[in-house]
């Protein structure tokens, strides 16, 4: 079986963006490239995967209705991102409005069913580590997502997140506190 | 990143548990192409060659300008400093005394000189008597 491999060249989807006849096409390569790891980034936060499905098709329908605002000023990724990260947010905001919560409490009710869930295989363990993470205040739970599992560069969770390394660097350090601290408590 | 991790951490691994469904990527590519609306994209003309060189062009004659403003400044002092050094060769004391005994060396020279050409002159009038 062969399979086809995609050449993605930013820089020529981008010119594409902004051409009324190639612009569908140029987006649905941006669809395909970025729809994986925006779509763990989203998981990551609002926990079910059918939530996560419909934030990432929102995110995608408001990247394509405002395509002609992105100017390429910024990164592609750094865009994308940022516009997940707000419907992720927004989403839990909408979650917490209908489950009568406050919006400063923290999202532990997004785990509650976390063992039912027929798309999650985690242990005991994860899932522990998914409701320490869930405790988290969201910007908090956004690096520590980013850094811990993406594996992402300080500099690139700044420009998504328009946070200084070292405010990042000390979030990241908090969060880890946290997460021990929830692990003790527990035990 | 390592020493920022846990023990905990370390344990656990970066496997969150989450799964998808099978062809979930694919199925949502494509359901998510179909849904889409159109869109009114506004083509910006592509920059013409001149616009893209102008600013190189600007910077090339600033930096012609400056030399030819630089050449006219020290062009100026040094044709200045050579009069100021040849006034000052007349007018040091030493700087004199060495052009006058420069001078005396010169008319002694031209006197030896003088003298030898009336003897050679001497000679061949006698040797053609």
């Amino acid at each position: 079986m062969t399979k086809s491999i995609h050449i993605y060249d930013e820089e020529t989807v981008i010119e594409q963006l902004h051409q009324q006849d190639k612009a569908r096409q140029a987006f649905s390569k941006v669809v395909e490239h970025y729809s994986q790891p925006l779509y763990w980034q989203i998981r990551r936060m609002v926990i079910d995967h059918d939530d996560a499905s419909d934030v990432l098709q929102n995110t995608f329908v408001k990247a394509w209705t405002n395509i002609d605002n992105f100017r390429g000023d910024a990164k592609l990724s750094t865009w994308l991102y940022k516009i997940a990260i707000n419907e992720s947010i927004t989403f839990i905001n909408k979650k917490k409005a209908q489950n009568n919560i406050a919006l400063t409490d923290d999202n532990a009710f997004l785990v509650n069913n976390l063992e039912a869930d027929t798309y999650f295989n985690g242990d005991d363990a994860q899932i522990k580590l998914q409701k320490a993470i869930a405790t988290l205040p969201d910007k908090q739970r956004l690096v520590f997502n980013m850094r811990y599992y993406d594996e992402m560069k300080y500099e690139d969770i700044s420009e998504i997140l328009g946070t200084s390394v070292g405010a990042l660097k000390a979030s990241y350090h908090h969060a880890i506190k946290k997460i021990e601290a929830f692990f003790a408590d527990s035990d | 990143m390592k020493q920022e991790e846990s023990n905990i951490l370390k344990q656990l691994g970066k496997d969150s548990g989450f799964q998808v469904p099978e062809h979930f990527f694919a199925d949502f590519s494509k359901n998510l192409m179909d849904s889409l609306p159109e869109v009114k994209i506004t083509e910006t003309p592509k920059p013409s060659r001149w616009v893209r060189l102008r600013p190189y062009v600007y910077m090339a004659a600033m930096f012609a300008g400056i030399w030819c403003m630089m050449k006219v400044f020290y062009g100026f002092n040094s044709d200045k400093t050579k009069t100021v050094n040849t006034e000052m060769t007349a007018d040091s004391p030493a700087n004199g005394k060495s052009a006058i005994m420069q001078d005396q060396n010169k008319i002694d020279d031209n006197a030896m000189l003088n003298y030898q050409d009336s003897i050679n002159a001497a000679m061949q009038r006698q040797t053609q008597k």
